[in-house]
């Protein structure tokens, strides 16, 4: 990641290599499906891209090496000041919205590292992600710098700063396309996946009891047909919906889950007729509410790593969905126990 | 394509009386929520707003209000 030293009035400064090594690709692969993407940070401090003097621009953002190794590959054959503040290893959007990568935090790092002695004019180029963290002219006061508010893309930052810190109004509206969304889906599955583990235990130890007399591979097979339809729930509630999302009908994302809910109890039901699996409504019924309520509550997961979702909004689907899940799962589990064992219980 | 959630709940709020027309809230806003009508700021999109807060952080004046939660 450092190619050298540049010398400063405060002392010596690492220059930090605009392209990404693969080691870099890598880690940032790691960071999107969960590996060690807990612990993913570097040092903060002031930095050098290409060789800045005392009037480059000084770029602020983020410690989490994903957002650093984002915004350096943007920054070819040009010459500027990165500082890197604490927001505790989390990207820049989600730490503004806690307040870490903020107003404090950014006073007491120009403060720290001295900047003023780095460079001579008083600019601060700030991501406009950053905006909800912080607050502009209560950074001016403290420190005399201006906070600019540079494109929401690290992308555009070379055009930003070619027209003299113009930005047009698409370099400041967040999108969230499909590429966009696809990036965000293996996280979410994978930590979804703990979850599932119940299902296959549970559907086994009824199972077992339902099908005392039919011996414990048949059991098995049973319970592993019987356990695809959830998995396959899992994965429609954090790749499939969140992928298909603009198309779903409904705003609200948890009717977008109960749709796409529906329609797998529907597929899973008509396969497992074909399938001439024992054919009992109430099983049915069961696997429809249970199928149905995880993949609306994965899908209403979603709206915290959705661009376009208000606070209110998601209190408010929230507060309706929660009451009726439980209740669809309850009866769905009872139902489901009922109509596995219930002759065995009688 | 513009994605749209849920109508008539975000909590943004702009006193007019004391916009100075600065357009901080429109620089920072992701979402072109506000815009500017006779040099004042004004919300054209109130049903696209994520409440973020970012405009009501850099607002010098005070004049916007979002009840931005937990972020």
């Amino acid at each position: 990641m450092i190619e050298g030293y540049i010398s400063t009035p405060i002392g010596d400064i690492k220059k930090i290599k605009t392209y990404l090594s693969k080691k870099d690709i890598l880690q940032d692969i790691h960071t999107r499906i969960k590996i060690k993407r807990d612990d993913f940070r570097i040092e903060t401090g002031v930095y050098a891209i290409g060789d800045p003097d005392k009037t480059s621009p000084v770029l602020i953002t983020a410690n989490y090496k994903l957002t650093f190794d984002k915004l350096r590959k943007e920054l070819q054959n040009l010459n500027l000041w990165i500082l890197v503040i604490d927001t505790k290893g989390i990207n820049v959007w989600c730490a503004a919205g806690k307040g870490t990568f903020g107003t404090e935090e950014i006073i007491n790092k120009v403060v720290q590292t001295k900047l003023v002695e780095i460079v001579a004019h008083k600019n601060l180029m700030l991501p406009q992600l950053g905006a909800p963290g912080v607050s502009a002219h209560t950074i001016k006061k403290y420190t005399g710098f201006k906070v600019i508010y540079g494109p929401v893309r690290a992308e555009d930052i070379p055009e930003f700063l070619a027209t003299g810190y113009k930005a047009t109004e698409e370099m400041r509206k967040v999108e969230f396309n499909l590429y966009d969304r696809l990036v965000l889906t293996p996280l979410e599955l994978i930590i979804s996946l703990r979850y599932f583990i119940m299902i296959p235990i549970l559907l086994f130890i009824l199972n077992l009891i339902s099908g005392q007399d039919l011996g414990i591979e048949k059991v098995l097979n049973l319970t592993i047909l019987e356990s695809i339809p959830y998995l396959g729930a899992f994965i429609i509630g954090t790749l499939v919906v969140p992928l298909l999302l603009p198309i779903i009908p409904f705003r609200s994302f948890s009717l977008k889950g109960v749709v796409i809910g529906i329609i797998w109890s529907m597929v899973t039901a008509y396969i497992r007729n074909m399938l001439m699996l024992d054919f009992q409504w109430i099983i049915l019924i069961a696997n429809g509410l249970i199928l149905t309520s995880i993949i609306t509550v994965l899908s209403l997961n979603f709206t915290g790593s959705s661009t376009y979702t208000s606070f209110s909004g998601v209190m408010k689907e929230t507060v309706w969905t929660y009451p009726f899940v439980i209740l669809a799962s309850l009866i769905g589990v009872m139902s489901m126990i009922v109509g596995k064992i219930g002759d065995r219980l009688l | 394509m513009r994605h749209k959630y849920l109508k008539n709940v975000a909590t943004i709020e702009l006193d007019i009386e004391k916009c100075i027309g600065c357009k901080m809230c429109i620089n920072v806003c992701p979402h072109q929520v506000l815009t500017i009508k006779d040099k004042k700021a004004f919300i054209q999109n109130k049903d696209y707003c994520i409440e973020c807060g970012a405009c009501d952080k850099n607002c010098p004046v005070d004049a916007i209000m979002v009840k931005s939660g937990v972020g």
